[in-house]
């Protein structure tokens, strides 16, 4: 026979506090793309919302963190980089007549990967919003910041077309099927065009 | 703690009166609410694996998909090999709980298993994983803390089995898999309030019902002008309507023919992951009795017209599934075609729609069921 409590056991509690600590996480990830954080997995798909999270009809975009900008390279002066990593910069720099527009993460992804590509490698890098705003870098590998990057998220790598070919490219894949498989923009089908 | 759904966990303790017959590992409360549950987490989480190598053929040979997806992208720098590994051991597990009984602790490794998933796929992750992730972290917590409870009052009891763990954990799993629920409805509803979605010509709404369509001979037009907003505004009405029908008793077995229904389209779509993962909780809201009486109800020796109407809806959503440009991409277009992986997902795929318009078909019998001998009763107010 168990003995009446004056109140919620430290296993209710702690089973309150996990069920509430989970929720939370649950509904920041689904903000997140808002506030300009990091996200995986929101419940964004067809929802019609837009790779920069800006066009929700109440909640407008504050960016409380840098995670949600996509950029263009529009010039590079590289000294000490690998032939292949200069290669992949110049990818992500034109795609055909169009700059690719790049998630800011896979961006430094790639200045990652570049700046370990030999020693004393230097990499200054002029870049561009989305929304317009410069950005100039005298030496990218100089600055931890542009060096760090998530491998979690849900976030597109690309914000047009031309991006999407420069990863192709990048991944040795023929662009042509692609083209075929019109739904298909760097593997997600969560935003199909109508067709 | 009280809640609408009081009567629903007044007994989440019962487990299955055969418990001396069906050994269950590890000695985790349960009944047939977590095992249904956890069938259909399983079966989600082969559509979702399946899914995703499938997808990840399209740009060449799974063999090297890592180190091909490491050139664009940001990876964990795992090699193809491993990250094949931990997909077929998701594969593996999702088939184990659908084949096995113990299900609450089969789902505890799973969310190790899944978590390593999500560093495997480079490609994308879909939306559906964070609901997969917190519904696998509250089995995972709640049933250590169980096993933990139970191990510490065992060492008062003879038997391990029949020692209390104290806290009833496995009310706060229903409790905390509830929430999730409720909350990635009112998530999705809230994601869709833009113009993008609200619009006409920009939504995805309307493009899973028109696929109906097309066998009719409707033109796209024609049939985008009948059903376009309307396909707009119920979505989201429904989605945020959905959870308060499961959360009251009353209206808790409509609410789930309705969420079956709505669903159906996205898997005539060829998109199975997240519909059937979401259906799998509908089953946590149910009081035990209602739940029980479902099982025997769906396991009984269905009627002609049960029979017919699930047919009819399975070949019209198989229909849809063989025209969809989303499947028939997935399959023709790919460079690495994996045959075996080709074959798992196409049964997959047309195995699952028929269940589920079975299973709609079965709900939709079982309301019917129940109205009619209200009918008869004088109206004095008694049920």
């Amino acid at each position: 026979m168990v003995a009446e409590r004056a109140g919620p056991s430290l296993g209710d509690r702690f089973a309150l506090a996990t069920v509430l600590l989970i929720g939370a996480a649950f509904v920041l990830n689904n903000l997140a793309p808002y506030l300009g954080l990091n996200y995986a997995g929101a419940m964004t798909m067809f929802s019609g919302i837009t790779v920069t999270a800006d066009n929700h009809l109440f909640i407008p975009k504050v960016a409380l963190g840098g995670e949600g900008a996509y950029v263009s390279i529009t010039d590079r002066k590289a000294q000490n980089l690998t032939r292949p990593m200069t290669e992949t910069i110049d990818r992500l720099l034109r795609s055909g007549n169009e700059r690719p527009q790049v998630s800011i993460n896979v961006l430094r992804y790639h200045l990652s990967r570049a700046c370990a590509s030999s020693p004393g490698a230097s990499l200054s890098l002029t870049l561009v919003t989305e929304a317009g705003q410069r950005r100039e870098h005298e030496n990218v590998c100089a600055e931890p910041s542009m060096l760090r990057y998530d491998v979690l998220t849900s976030r597109r790598p690309c914000n047009n077309r031309a991006c999407t070919r420069a990863m192709r490219v990048l991944r040795a894949e023929n662009v042509s099927w692609a083209d075929e498989a019109g739904w298909v923009d760097e593997g997600r089908p969560d935003d199909l065009p109508p067709r | 703690m009280a809640s609408v759904t009081a009567p629903a966990l007044a007994s989440p303790r019962r487990v299955r009166p055969d418990l001396g017959r069906v050994r269950r590992p590890l000695a985790l409360a349960g009944d047939v609410r977590i095992d249904l549950f956890g069938a259909l987490f399983g079966l989600a989480t082969i559509h979702h694996e399946l899914q995703l190598l499938v997808e990840l053929q399209l740009g060449g040979r799974l063999t090297e998909y890592m180190e091909r997806w490491a050139r664009s992208v940001p990876t964990i720098g795992w090699s193809s090999q491993v990250g094949i590994a931990v997909h077929v051991a998701a594969i593996v597990l999702g088939i184990l709980l659908l084949a096995l009984p113990w299900r609450r602790a089969l789902l505890m490794p799973l969310a190790v298993v899944f978590g390593l998933v999500n560093l495997v796929s480079p490609h994308r992750i879909p939306s559906h994983n964070s609901l997969m992730l917190a519904a696998l972290a509250v089995l995972l917590v709640f049933g250590v803390a169980e096993l933990i409870a139970r191990a510490w009052s065992a060492r008062r009891a003879a038997d391990f089995r029949a020692a209390e763990p104290g806290t009833d954990w496995y009310g706060w799993t229903l409790r905390g898999l509830m929430l999730l629920c409720v909350l990635t409805y009112v998530a999705a509803a809230f994601q869709k309030l833009n113009p993008s979605f609200l619009s006409l010509a920009t939504s995805p709404a309307p493009l899973f019902l028109l696929q109906f369509a097309r066998p009719f001979g409707v033109p796209r037009d024609a049939a985008l002008a009948l059903i376009g907003y309307p396909s707009i505004h119920a979505t989201i009405a429904i989605e945020l309507v959905l959870p308060l029908m499961l959360l009251v008793r009353r209206t808790r077995l409509f609410g789930c023919l309705l969420g079956i229904l709505f669903h159906l389209p996205m898997m005539a779509y060829g998109i199975m992951d997240f519909p059937v993962l979401i259906v799998g909780f509908y089953p946590l809201f149910m009081r035990l009795e209602e739940a029980e009486s479902l099982v025997a109800r769906l396991t009984s020796r269905p009627s002609a017209l049960r029979v017919l109407s699930a047919v009819v809806v399975g070949m019209n959503c198989a229909a849809a599934i063989s025209a969809s440009p989303y499947v028939l991409d997935l399959w023709i277009v790919s460079r690495g075609v994996e045959p075996l992986l080709m074959y798992a997902h196409g049964a997959c795929l047309y195995a699952t729609v028929f269940l589920f318009a079975y299973v709609a078909s079965t709900l939709a019998a079982h309301l019917l069921d129940r109205r009619a001998p209200r009918a008869a009763v004088p109206a004095t107010g008694v049920a």
